[in-house]
């Protein structure tokens, strides 16, 4: 899907169709990355939603010389930057919800792997804030360096040594690191 | 910095931790018929994309329409200008010439001084159309004002 073809759907008056197309190509994008922000599903969930209504109203607008995905992104994380304003309280990824879901997908592998997928969301959560969204991002839907970059507007560079530090930390925390050295 | 270093096999099995950790984070069953809940909902308050994209599409057909007009009358206005200049000079020198010859006649040959009064009829309106059509751009350029305003 084409931003252009975006514009010719809206232009040919089928507006219904476009954001059907859109939810197919963004939905996760837009929830993983308001998640990224939020470590709350519900939260997230509510702010993809906020996200393809503001877009709903938005379409008729849209000519198709801007970036769809920019622009989506920028929606994303304005909204996910203002309900995290709006909450009292911090959430993580510890969340009874996200644990929840968690062992729900879990439901056939053994008991040690929950524990494992439950302390390795514990130890993302301990990350510092720009190294947890890049680990969110980049392992919750394997997208590339270049789409974080995109989603978080930051370089391309500073999301590889953003993913580079959290994975070193990760590893060590994990057990998994073979050696130290200084970089 | 001090940064903790693995091997690749290391990192193959972190890699592959993490991405099993984050499987099934995801929006809940109904994600998109919630949705559409919501914007029927929203419809009641917010104008039909369908309609505004109608009325833009309307905007624009009409700027397109209104700015080949503009264009169109700036063309004929510069034709105008250059054409109702030249037609008013010519008249009015005509006009004066006319008058010229007229007295010139009437002086030298007493016989035919009864058409000075006849080319002074003529020349009185010849003199006044010049005078307006002179002003005709003038007019013309008001005219656009009032269109552009409108």
């Amino acid at each position: 899907m084409t931003d252009t073809e975006i514009a010719e759907l809206l232009k040919a008056g089928r507006p219904e169709e476009a954001l059907a197309r859109l939810l197919q190509a963004y939905r996760r994008r837009v929830f993983a990355l308001a998640f990224s922000f939020l470590r709350d599903r519900d939260a997230a969930e509510d702010v993809a939603q906020e996200v393809f209504v503001r877009l709903w109203r938005a379409l008729p607008r849209y000519d198709g010389r801007a970036s769809l995905s920019t622009w989506i992104y920028t929606i994303t994380r304005n909204a996910s930057v203002s309900a995290l304003r709006a909450r009292r309280t911090e959430s993580s990824l510890e969340d009874p919800l996200v644990l929840q879901a968690v062992e729900e997908s879990a439901a056939e592998v053994p008991d040690d792997a929950a524990a494992d997928r439950a302390s390795l969301l514990r130890l993302v959560d301990s990350l510092p804030e720009k190294q947890r969204q890049v680990v969110i991002l980049f392992y919750m839907d394997e997208h590339s360096h270049e789409e974080v970059s995109e989603m978080l507007a930051m370089p391309v560079g500073t999301v590889k040594t953003l993913l580079h530090r959290a994975r070193a930390r990760l590893a060590a925390s994990a057990g998994v690191v073979q050696s130290s050295e200084a970089i | 910095m001090n940064t903790p270093r693995m091997d690749a096999s290391g990192q193959d099995d972190l890699d592959r931790r993490l991405r099993r950790a984050f499987r099934g984070i995801d929006t809940r069953e109904g994600f998109e018929a919630r949705l559409m809940a919501r914007l029927e909902a929203e419809a009641a308050f917010h104008p039909q994309p369908d309609l505004s994209a109608a009325k833009i599409r309307a905007d624009a057909e009409y700027r397109s329409a209104r700015g080949q007009l503009e264009r169109w009358v700036k063309a004929l206005l510069r034709m105008l200008v250059l054409d109702s200049v030249a037609a008013a000079a010519a008249l009015v020198a005509a006009t004066l010439a006319l008058l010229e010859v007229g007295t010139r006649l009437s002086a030298s040959l007493p016989s035919v001084s009864g058409m000075t009064g006849l080319l002074e009829i003529i020349a009185g309106p010849g003199l006044v159309f010049g005078v307006l059509l002179a002003l005709s751009p003038l007019l013309a350029t008001r005219l656009t004002g009032s269109l552009r305003s409108g």
